[in-house]
């Protein structure tokens, strides 16, 4: 008799399963599809703000510091810490991203990202800025790489 | 970004999204989607060209990427596959997040989104989820007795 057996516990593994980067993209084209672009918006602040509610507590509490170490954290775990690098300096937290390390892992399985993907961005740090009492700023986004500049300014940190 | 580590409350997010917009159906029709879209071609040619034993090779794989608490039995002499889930990642980390209310029926996608795929190859499933509120649940894996004899795999 013929047996294939394996066991593991939880802790035997790293927990990151990069096929996610393409569930993320087809649920938000598929979204964009059925529902277009106030659909993906509407989902997506949804997520963020309910997603959110303990970072935006610690921004509220103590500033932009949280946010730059959230950042810091999503890419190490990703294992991307070379895509992103910060300047917090007076109430601004200015995060350079040279890559997605989504999408990155998404174009070598040769999957085109959905038109609506920089609302990942865009929409969910926007929620979450708005929803953290911040003013949000998105520049120079490269649909091809992720790259993008984030901005993001605390006015009460600045104002004092 | 929403990272790779954030899928899980932004899939449980969307299932709810969905219901809000056109109930359950509206669910359930995003799941066949994603079935046809998603698990066919990364689950299904691997069923056509090993049988159960891809099933095995999906499963083992993407657990383990998902760092799972699980024990997974094939027999192939009885061309079937049982699984225990001890501790599932996903419901976990959503029943972890005290801040968010996980969508009730988020353990049903199990269910809906393998079984297209599986059943048009010949392969049935069962599935028990009620422990699913305990992040545990089992299936059970088999080959249809009328696609018995021509599943690959199978002695």
């Amino acid at each position: 008799m013929e047996k294939l057996v394996m066991d593991r516990r939880a802790d035997a593994n790293k927990y990151l399963h990069k096929d996610f980067h393409l569930s993320i993209d087809l649920s938000v084209d598929y979204v964009g599809r059925r529902f277009g672009d106030a659909g993906v918006r509407k989902y997506l602040t949804k997520y963020a703000t309910a997603y959110y509610i303990p970072l935006v507590g610690r921004i509220r509490k103590d500033g932009l510091k949280p946010l730059m170490e959230y950042f810091r954290d999503l890419y190490a775990e990703e294992g991307a810490s070379d895509a992103v690098d910060f300047v917090l300096d007076e109430g601004e937290l200015r995060v350079h991203v040279a890559y997605c390390p989504g999408l990155k892992y998404m174009m070598g399985k040769g999957h085109a990202p959905s038109p609506w993907h920089v609302e990942t961005v865009r929409t969910v740090y926007g929620t979450l800025a708005l929803n953290a009492g911040l003013d949000f700023e998105y520049e120079n986004y490269d649909e091809k790489t992720g790259a993008v500049q984030l901005t993001f300014r605390n006015p009460k940190e600045r104002a004092s | 970004m929403i990272s790779c580590t954030e899928f899980i409350p932004a899939y449980s997010e969307l299932f709810k999204f969905l219901e809000e917009m056109g109930g359950y159906d509206e669910v359930m029709r995003y799941w066949l989607y994603i079935s046809d879209t998603y698990v066919e071609p990364l689950l299904g040619p691997l069923v056509d060209q090993k049988g159960i034993l891809g099933c095995w090779e999906y499963w083992t794989r993407a657990l383990n990427e998902e760092a799972a608490d699980f024990t997974m039995t094939l027999d192939l002499d009885k061309q079937e596959l049982r699984s225990e889930m001890h501790h599932c990642p996903s419901k976990g980390l959503l029943l972890q997040l005290k801040h968010m209310e996980p969508y009730p029926r988020y353990c049903d996608h199990c269910g809906v989104i393998y079984d297209p795929v599986l059943k048009k190859r010949g392969i049935g499933q069962e599935r028990d989820h009620s422990h699913c509120d305990e992040a545990r649940c089992s299936s059970r894996k088999f080959v249809l007795p009328e696609f018995s004899r021509k599943a690959p795999g199978s002695s």
